[in-house]
């Protein structure tokens, strides 16, 4: 997790992290010098760590200017749902749980031979596990 | 050339209010190059005001570093600057606690010089933030753990040291000089160090993660300050023959420091070559091999250790000043050559192809912005460096009695 609040923006973990996994808010938006203009949906303030967050370069609650990473949908998880990428996965590829509960889907999935880390071997413990 | 009414030390016999001449005379040397490095600061500083506009109004839209390489230009010379900063001062550091005579009367230029740097490096690396306004929260949120916790420590304790040094150099209190230069010393390899530091423990990127990295900033950082002093004491120093002395008192910490940087990098790259593991050596294969070999080969080598080494070879002070002037723009090619190839390297294999955005590359060259605002940077440090030289008189260093005159209210 990180905190909109505090973070100064230096990208210091961007520059740490050994899967790029992390990312940088300069405030763009995608569809931004498109043939239309930015489109609303992009302007809507995100919902993360539980905080409506609008967009604004220097406003408090904004993401812009901070480091950003995927934080499994935590709102969404806090609210009995699944990640948005889980949910909206058309192959059903992916799958999201409490691995410490022995009876769960992941907990079973995980104790499969077929399973693989990418770079674990740096001591990052990585909560994402490649059934290969 | 602004000039000030100055009280000179009731000693020389000539109370009152006299004229401050420029130093040496309207038209010497160094007064020539202090107009010129006066309009070099101010075509920085307009070309900077472009650059400061753009990063308020766009904040980091204005520049081209991104998630894949978020550390560009400035924070290479951010890293220039606090290391130039540190080794400026040891110039004092050896005319106070080493005892080089010949140093002496360019060790408060020196702190000047030190001073500035200091304060571009910081600035760079402030308006690099993403949310400046937060700086503080380094001091504030301050954690053991944090390297650069750490570096913001000795950063506040360098300046206070240098200013105290300052200080006593000013009112001549001759028994602070070796406590603080000492102190200031204590700091300044801590920091200098730990800027390598701050790179060396990121055990995810294997250019830089190696113990060597604290080693090499200290040695580059002292080159780069000595280099400073050296072009400063070229430039702005009252002509003369104690200046005549302290060029070429420069000229051996010169080759010593240019033989133990080029030694680091030789070992560096060709151990990290020779092992050839991809995830060491692409980073080395980009720098040496890449579309900017250019500024390894170029600048870093060709500019940065050949050329000064040439220049040096005879005990010449004119030529220690174009010395440091190539070393100073060869250290930072070697800091560009630092941050940005580090980042340049895919952690994953196939991310460069799996996303497609300008700032989801691995592929950076500084915008506009970026250089504009850069030079600012650099022309702000010009006016600190030039205007606290003229304030603390330490470019006047031939007279018996030179000294630092009082300002007159």
């Amino acid at each position: 997790a990180i905190n909109y609040e505090e973070c100064i923006g230096c990208r210091y973990c961007i520059a740490a992290c050994p899967y790029n996994a992390r990312a940088f808010d300069s405030g763009e938006y995608w569809t931004a010098n498109t043939p239309q203009p930015v489109q609303a949906y992009e302007q809507l303030p995100a919902f993360e760590y539980g905080v409506k967050r609008a967009r604004a370069i220097n406003r408090d609650a904004s993401p812009i200017g901070n480091a950003r990473k995927c934080q499994f949908c935590q709102h969404r998880v806090e609210a009995g749902m699944l990640p948005a990428c889980v949910t909206t996965c058309i192959g059903y590829a992916t799958y999201f749980g409490d691995a410490s509960d022995p009876d769960s889907l992941v907990a079973e999935l995980v104790r499969s031979p077929r399973v693989q880390q990418l770079k674990a071997e740096l001591g990052t413990k990585p909560r994402v596990f490649y059934l290969a | 050339m602004a000039t000030a009414s100055v009280t000179l030390p009731a000693r020389t016999g000539q109370p009152g209010r006299q004229p401050v001449v420029p130093l040496g005379g309207p038209t010497s040397a160094a007064a020539l190059w202090e107009r010129a490095l006066w309009a070099l600061a101010a075509a920085g500083i307009a070309a900077g005001a472009f650059g400061l506009v753009q990063r308020l109004t766009l904040g980091h839209l204005a520049a081209n570093y991104g998630s894949y390489i978020p550390w560009g230009l400035w924070i290479a010379l951010y890293v220039a600057g606090v290391g130039a900063a540190a080794g400026a001062f040891s110039v004092a550091g050896l005319a106070y606690l080493a005892g080089v005579r010949a140093l002496r009367p360019i060790a408060p230029l020196a702190l000047v010089a030190s001073g500035a740097s200091m304060a571009a490096g910081l600035t760079f690396v402030w308006l690099d933030l993403g949310r400046p306004e937060r700086a503080l929260n380094l001091l504030l949120r301050w954690s053991p753990r944090s390297v650069m916790g750490w570096m913001t420590v000795f950063y506040g304790l360098f300046t206070l040291a240098l200013v105290a040094l300052l200080y006593a150099v000013w009112t001549k209190r001759e028994g602070w000089l070796r406590p603080l230069a000492a102190a200031g010393t204590a700091v300044m390899v801590a920091f200098a160090g730990g800027e390598g530091a701050l790179f060396g423990v990121l055990g995810a990127r294997p250019y830089w993660n190696s113990g060597m990295r604290p080693i090499e900033f200290l040695a580059g950082g002292l080159l780069a300050g000595v280099a400073v002093v050296a072009i400063a004491a070229a430039t702005v120093l009252e002509r003369g023959e104690r200046r005549r002395a302290a060029l070429l008192a420069l000229r051996p910490y010169l080759l010593a420091l240019l033989g133990l940087n080029a030694l680091l990098l030789w070992a560096e790259t060709t151990l990290s070559l020779y092992a050839a593991i991809p995830a060491h050596a692409e980073a080395y294969r980009l720098v040496l091999q890449g579309p900017h070999a250019w500024v390894f080969w170029g600048i870093q080598v060709a500019v940065g250790i050949i050329l000064p080494l040439a220049l040096l070879a005879r005990p010449v002070p004119a030529t220690v000043g174009f010395a440091g002037l190539a070393i100073l723009v060869g250290y930072v090619g070697s800091k560009l050559n630092m941050v940005i190839p580090g980042l340049a390297v895919s952690e994953l294999q196939g991310l460069a192809s799996a996303y497609v955005h300008e700032r989801l590359t691995f592929h950076y060259l500084p915008s506009a912005a970026e250089w504009l605002l850069a030079g600012g940077v650099v022309g702000m440090a010009l006016v600190l460096f030039l205007g606290a030289s003229r304030l603390l008189r330490v470019t006047s260093v031939e007279s018996p009695a030179a000294e630092p005159a009082a300002i007159a209210p």
